[in-house]
């Protein structure tokens, strides 16, 4: 199973110092570029593509895969911080995150942050190595039916995120809906109002930003500073490095679910076009169901943070094998991962197996020390990254703002999206004032293009869509058992939470009229 | 400050309403354009079904509150579940203009006269008055923008019409 000798050759090209300063500087540069509100992985690699060409081929590759990973937990930190996440992977890091911080456990998020994501960026390179080949069989079992269903288990979750089914499910649903405007895949051109820009759909960014960065902000304006708490922002260093490290440590105390995690995280980044955002949401709804306190979900719970931000950083591991193996992109960042290739003149597939195998063994086992090296790296740029909630709102709020403009900006070069942005603003400020779950909205923007694709994929494959298209298939067959498990479950924990309120209510009238008691 | 909760139920009713009708409203426009097109069946794959689940569940949320509204206006007793929320109007509104003038102005004055502008303005109204801070963080966050941007990403940032 395994060419030891070229896993030898490819480990002696990793000993070359450059590799490493190559390394620790892509680390740097994603995880800076990740928490500014806009800058995706995919742009942040893009970006830095050009400066690759002089570099030798593993270099090159090495420094881009260092981005993606720094990327993927730098997105967390705004997220944790601002309650703005720098891309769409970090949508679920900040349920848990932000309130963290509001209770002046800021340094204590991060730490957890960085241990998660170092977890599953390791367990992501070891699949990587280990069971490359099996994944990538396994990927290749999911077909349309399959994502489709891949898409309702992620959309599961919304009827659990908050205490009003209904509201969360107008907006979850309303997500869905406005996701779908853009020219389908059958030509139709749907809800432009004549504007080019929206062929293509609305883009994730200016909607997350406006949505959740904006609305936070206009919210941020009736305080003085972020955390109303100032314990575990203003203490000594050694208490914000003894939080930080309480923060990691704190990662370990949930084994169960950071292992199931980043099973979910490697085999949904194998999937083609489901991506690090997508597993990070069916993991933070598994983890969700399956904890013993899901009522903390959502109020600062770090097994909800670990769930969501090790499955991120370990569909890394799954997304870089489908390339590596099969040169299909999982996503907008392996798919310029696959252009930096091509630049060197590489081709990804099984051919580049055979023909440079030190070359691929040498990048999977980078991914082992950069997985090492995001401990450290992350950590620091932590504990300088948390001095942003001790800055007065009155100061905080213009900078937030322009970074979120131009990043808004950056993704496209166009200023449509910054207008969009700011309609979604508006309507974040509406959905937060009468309390609607705005994580539901992008949840449904999110997951709606995948829902609209893959249900007309199954359409035009099989002549339409019923209940059999989906049972005699034995990977769907498993999924829809899934959907239906999770779907029982949120129903009866619903019925469970409104038997508990109805009793505490009952409670509370009994005493009002009898005050002995 | 100004308290943003109303203890009236009637009023309170008609708040609550505005986020389902709009969505509706929005949702129903744009379930029958999208009916209007070529093929529907294929168009309205997943639109039929989403569309028809919001309206059951916008139906469902207006039931529910309508009774919850009769039931309190019955008992005369206004619910309040927290108490109400303070707001800063002035800041909010400021906020609220500043940054749509800031976004409709750089394609005219370009990105740095704008954000220059309207962090030196929302510094000011935010109650920043010591003057190292208002000069030097718009220079200093416009500058940072414009350097790695243009320079550095090779991202060529808005230029405007005038400047």
């Amino acid at each position: 199973m395994f060419d030891f000798s070229s896993i030898a050759a490819g480990a002696s090209l990793l000993m070359h110092w450059h590799l490493m300063v190559m390394l620790l500087l892509g680390l740097l540069f994603g995880i800076v570029t990740g928490a500014i509100p806009g800058f995706s992985t995919p742009l942040a690699i893009s970006v830095m593509l050009p400066l690759t060409f002089p570099m030798p081929p593993l270099v090159a590759i090495v420094f881009l895969t260092a981005i993606y990973a720094g990327g993927n937990f730098g997105a967390s930190i705004s997220s944790i911080l601002l309650n703005i996440p720098g891309s769409p992977q970090a949508i679920m890091t900040g349920l848990d995150g932000f309130p963290m911080t509001c209770k002046g456990r800021a340094y204590e998020a991060l730490g957890t942050s960085v241990g998660a994501s170092a977890t599953g960026n390791l367990v992501g390179s070891f699949f990587l190595i280990l069971v490359m080949p099996l994944i990538v069989l396994f990927a290749l079992k999911f077909g349309p039916p399959e994502m489709f269903l891949v898409g309702v288990l992620g959309i599961t979750i919304i009827a659990s995120l908050d205490k009003s089914f209904l509201k969360a499910m107008i907006a979850g649903m309303f997500g869905v809906l406005i996701s779908t405007t853009g020219m389908s895949s059958t030509g139709a051109v749907r809800g432009t109002f004549g504007h080019f820009e929206l062929m293509d759909g609305i883009s994730i960014i200016p909607a997350l930003i406006g949505l959740i960065g904006f609305s936070e902000l206009f919210y941020m304006l009736q305080k003085a500073h972020v955390t109303e708490s100032r314990m575990g922002t203003s203490d000594s260093t050694a208490s914000a490095w003894a939080q930080m490290l309480r923060g990691v440590r704190n990662t370990y105390a949930y084994p169960v679910a950071l292992m199931r995690s980043c099973g979910i995280g490697v085999l949904i980044g194998a999937l083609p076009g489901a991506g690090a955002t997508i597993a990070s949401i069916v993991s933070y709804n598994e983890a969700k169901r399956a904890s013993a306190t899901p009522e903390e979900f959502g109020n600062g719970a770090p097994e909800g943070l670990i769930s969501a931000e090790s499955a991120n950083n370990a569909s890394e591991g799954g997304a870089l094998a489908l390339m590596l193996a099969l040169g299909i992109p999982g996503g907008l960042a392996t798919a310029v991962l696959i252009g930096a290739l091509m630049l060197q003149g590489l081709i990804p597939g099984p051919r580049l197996f055979m023909e440079q195998p030190e070359l691929v063994y040498g990048v999977m086992l980078a991914q082992f020390v950069t997985s090492v090296c995001l401990v450290g790296v992350g950590l620091l740029v932590s504990f300088w990254a948390a001095k942003i909630v001790q800055i007065p709102t009155s100061v905080l709020i213009p900078i937030v703002a322009i970074f979120s403009i131009a990043g808004t900006y950056a993704v496209h070069l166009l200023m449509f999206d910054v207008v969009l942005m700011a309609i979604f603003a508006a309507l974040g400020i509406l959905l937060r004032r009468f309390e609607y779950p705005l994580i539901a909205v992008v949840l449904g923007i999110v997951l709606g293009p995948i829902l609209d694709a893959e249900l007309l994929r199954t359409y035009q494959t099989f002549g339409g869509v019923n209940l059999w298209t989906f049972l005699h298939r034995p990977v769907s067959l498993v999924l829809l058992l899934l959907v239906a498990f999770s779907l029982a479950t949120m129903a009866m924990r619903i019925v469970r939470d409104r038997r508990r309120a109805r009793d505490r209510a009952a409670t509370a009238r009994t005493v009002g009229s009898n005050p002995k008691l | 400050m100004i308290s943003i909760k109303t203890t009236r139920p009637w009023s309170r009713f008609a708040g609550e309403m505005i986020v389902p009708v709009l969505f509706l409203g929005y949702a129903t426009q744009y379930y029958v354009s999208v009916a209007r097109l070529p093929g529907p069946d294929t168009n309205l794959l997943l639109i039929g079904p989403v569309y028809w689940l919001l309206l059951v569940c916008c139906v469902s949320y207006a039931a529910l509150r309508l009774a919850d509204t009769v039931r309190a206006q019955q008992s005369e007793t206004a619910e309040l579940e927290e108490p109400p929320q303070k707001f800063d109007l002035t800041k909010s509104v400021a906020f609220l203009i500043l940054t749509g003038v800031c976004i409709w102005s750089i394609p005219v004055l370009g990105f740095v006269t704008s954000t220059l502008t309207y962090i030196f303005l929302m510094l000011l109204v935010l109650g920043v008055r010591s003057v190292p801070l208002l000069v030097l963080t718009p220079t200093i966050l416009v500058g940072l923008i414009w350097i790695g941007m243009e320079h550095y990403l090779k991202l060529p940032l808005p230029t405007g019409h005038l400047i």
